[in-house]
């Protein structure tokens, strides 16, 4: 056990490896090849060439590409000294895990993230409670009444949220609630040890949102496994032998159907940790998804390159966790 | 059969007659299930498809479309609109002093039909038909992009395997556990900063078309390679092998017609995945760049003012709403119709 999780361990670590390889490669080699330096970025209209060559050498980047990319990975274990925004003073202490410098933000990078963190994960916490709950509750159910009116309701059910894409569906939720019926005062998101009222008025529609969508998901998934489930021998072994149906299904039934609903779950949160960027930016929820949105806009290398490796971190580990979790909870699986 | 009676009586003569009779009907009985297994697979999976009516519904809706789409300069030549023109320009009484449609539902007339957008007055209805061209040519060709990829090496990791099959399959759960969206977002902001992509439509959407397939191939990869390792214990392949067939013949010949199906399936429900995917890329501003409409441009553009004008909002949502959802119902359809498993074979 033990050594199957350092064994994963390891190849997490090379996953990561190969991801900020790609990804630094991709920020420095591509901006190189199309003739423009990212020192461009920060320097403002019509940048002298003395002031272009300060921030790349404030960046690092006049050195040399494979020892860039040295620096910045030990960067992120041990922290860096020697980060400037090309003034004359303009030392920038950033201590480890530092993802460079944000010229934008005027911040490490990491900060930024540390900072928008919680919102994330507040949205995480409660989509995950709604899409768990409604789909497996729906695609329990629709399995268990198969052809029935209940089944069919949620077949359509599912069909609808599949084709919703979930920015259009946030859009419609904050049409009809927001501006339409005003249950709901167009908040600003405040954390929960604020103001618990406003800030689960921020956060309900995306919730809603991200819940439905892959409620509908979860609740297909569900319906098939259970489906499959239900037809093997030794659920039928349990029916002959007397059990009462409702210890069947629970303790027979779901148990091997939900498991691998879980893997996916584990997987599906560990991306929605990374950025629900299209729900945060409709809801203006300041997450780590809108921090994308807005170094896209304004095109900041070094937050959208710490993101990227942030996010891949999150599903590196989850699909550790995942793993793991899994062989605890099913027995027929063994780590190996 | 002569109904001649024969032998002596008329009883006798109705007797065998009534015997003729049955056997007849004995041996229709046995033909009838012969002729049904003699059609094919394919043959199969149409009559059930056929039967399903929303699957149907899908796949005229689908047509619908994309005659609208591909004819669209065609339409907006006949209504007198197209895609480009600021209509506020030359007819300033479209919208009103703040900018916003003057009338209801975007202010929809004869003239424009589906109304004008805030600002510009440009015509909503030739916007949606174009940006429609734009979506689904984008979600077309990358689901075409990375089906070719994944089934290839699908079928090279299944068949060869060893250390091309580790190799391959690595790759894949190397970009599968990748954020894709975060990734395909930053390489588009890289790409968007250069002037051969900010000038030219045509490269916008090559190159959104190919990293949308790009970033998809190892979905299909691993489902393919699945299949492959299945096939290729089949009893037909080793017959094949066994009479000297080189791997081209049993590529084309043997898996290629198997896999069939399932990449049919797949092709369907990608198609959606992958319009959704553009749309989710415009809606950001990285991608398909304006003034080129798409819906997912459009959808961005409607946020800002959704409160006083919702009716720019509703034309594009609805339109991919309505194409997302007839092509997962077709697909859903195909899935089932193709199913070898099911009962009714």
């Amino acid at each position: 056990m033990v050594r199957y999780i350092i064994r994963r361990l390891l190849g997490a670590i090379a996953v990561l490896f190969i991801v900020s390889l790609v990804t630094f490669g991709l920020f420095m080699v591509v901006p190189v090849m199309t003739g423009s330096s990212p020192a461009y970025l920060y320097a403002g209209k019509n940048p002298t060439p003395e002031l272009i060559a300060n921030i790349e050498h404030g960046l690092g980047l006049d050195r040399p590409i494979p020892e860039q990319f040295y620096i910045y990975m030990k960067g992120i274990v041990a922290g860096r000294t020697d980060l400037t925004d090309g003034t004359a003073d303009g030392s920038r202490p950033c201590p480890a895990p530092c993802f460079g410098y944000s010229f934008r933000y005027q911040s490490p990078v990491w900060d930024i993230i540390k900072d928008r963190f919680p919102v994330t994960l507040s949205v995480t916490v409660g989509a995950a409670i709604i899409w768990l709950v409604l789909g497996i509750g729906v695609g329990v159910l629709s399995a268990l009444r198969r052809g029935g009116f209940a089944d069919r309701a949620s077949m359509v059910f599912i069909l609808l949220f599949l084709s919703l894409p979930s920015y259009l569906f946030a859009i419609l939720l904050l049409y009809v609630f927001v501006y339409g019926l005003k249950w709901l005062p167009p908040t600003q998101y405040v954390p929960l040890s604020e103001n618990p009222v406003q800030w689960f008025q921020a956060l309900i529609l995306a919730w809603i949102t991200i819940g439905f969508g892959n409620a509908a998901l979860y609740a297909r998934l569900t319906r098939a496994n259970m489906l499959e489930t239900m037809s093997e021998d030794y659920i039928r072994t349990a029916v002959a032998k007397g059990l009462p149906r409702k210890t069947v299904v629970r303790k027979h039934a779901m148990r091997a159907a939900l498991t691998p609903i879980l893997t996916i779950a584990g997987l599906d949160i560990a991306f929605l940790l990374g950025g629900a960027i299209f729900v945060e930016k409709v809801f203006s929820l300041p997450g780590l998804g809108l921090l994308f949105v807005e170094a896209i806009g304004k095109q900041d290398l070094p937050v959208i390159m710490g993101l990227t490796i942030v996010s891949s971190l999150f599903i590196v580990v989850a699909n550790i966790v995942v793993d793991v979790l899994y062989s605890a909870v099913d027995p027929r699986v063994r780590l190996s | 059969m002569d109904k001649v009676p024969r032998g002596d009586g008329k009883a006798d003569g109705r007797m065998t007659a009534s015997l003729d009779d049955d056997r007849r009907f004995a041996v229709d009985e046995i033909q009838a299930p012969a002729a049904i297994a003699g059609r094919s697979l394919g043959e199969i999976a149409w009559s059930r498809l056929r039967r399903d009516k929303w699957a149907m519904a899908g796949a005229i809706t689908i047509i619908i479309v994309l005659l609208l789409v591909i004819f669209a300069p065609l339409i907006c030549n006949l209504v007198g609109v197209d895609p480009y023109t600021n209509y506020a320009d030359s007819h300033p009484e479209l919208l009103d002093d703040l900018g916003f449609p003057a009338g209801p539902h975007s202010n929809a007339s004869w003239e424009h039909p589906f109304g004008v957008e805030p600002q510009t007055g440009r015509d909503l209805l030739a916007r949606t038909l174009y940006g429609g061209r734009n979506s689904i040519a984008v979600g077309v060709l990358a689901t075409v992009i990375g089906l070719s990829i994944g089934v290839i090496l699908g079928i090279i990791a299944g068949l060869r395997g060893g250390w091309i099959d580790s190799l391959l399959s690595r790759t894949m759960d190397v970009l599968l556990a990748f954020p894709v969206l975060l990734f395909a977002i930053a390489l588009l902001v890289i790409i968007g900063q250069t002037s051969w992509y900010r000038e030219s439509v045509a490269w916008q959407i090559i190159v959104v078309t190919f990293i949308i397939g790009f970033f998809a191939w190892p979905y299909y990869g691993r489902l393919i390679r699945g299949q492959v390792l299945s096939l290729r214990e089949k009893e037909f392949v080793d017959a094949a092998r066994s009479i000297g067939a080189p791997n081209s013949r049993i590529i084309f010949k043997e898996l290629l017609p198997n896999l069939l199906p399932t990449v049919l399936v797949l092709a369907t429900l990608a198609i959606p995945t992958n319009i959704l995917a553009e749309a989710g890329l415009s809606f950001l501003g990285v991608g398909v760049l304006p003034p080129t409409p798409t819906w997912g441009g459009m959808i961005n553009d409607a946020l800002s003012c959704l409160s006083i004008d919702p009716w720019y909002m509703f034309v594009p949502g609805m339109a991919i709403f309505i194409v997302v959802l007839a092509f997962n119902l077709f697909g859903d359809g195909l899935r089932d119709a193709t199913d070898t498993r099911a009962s009714d074979l």
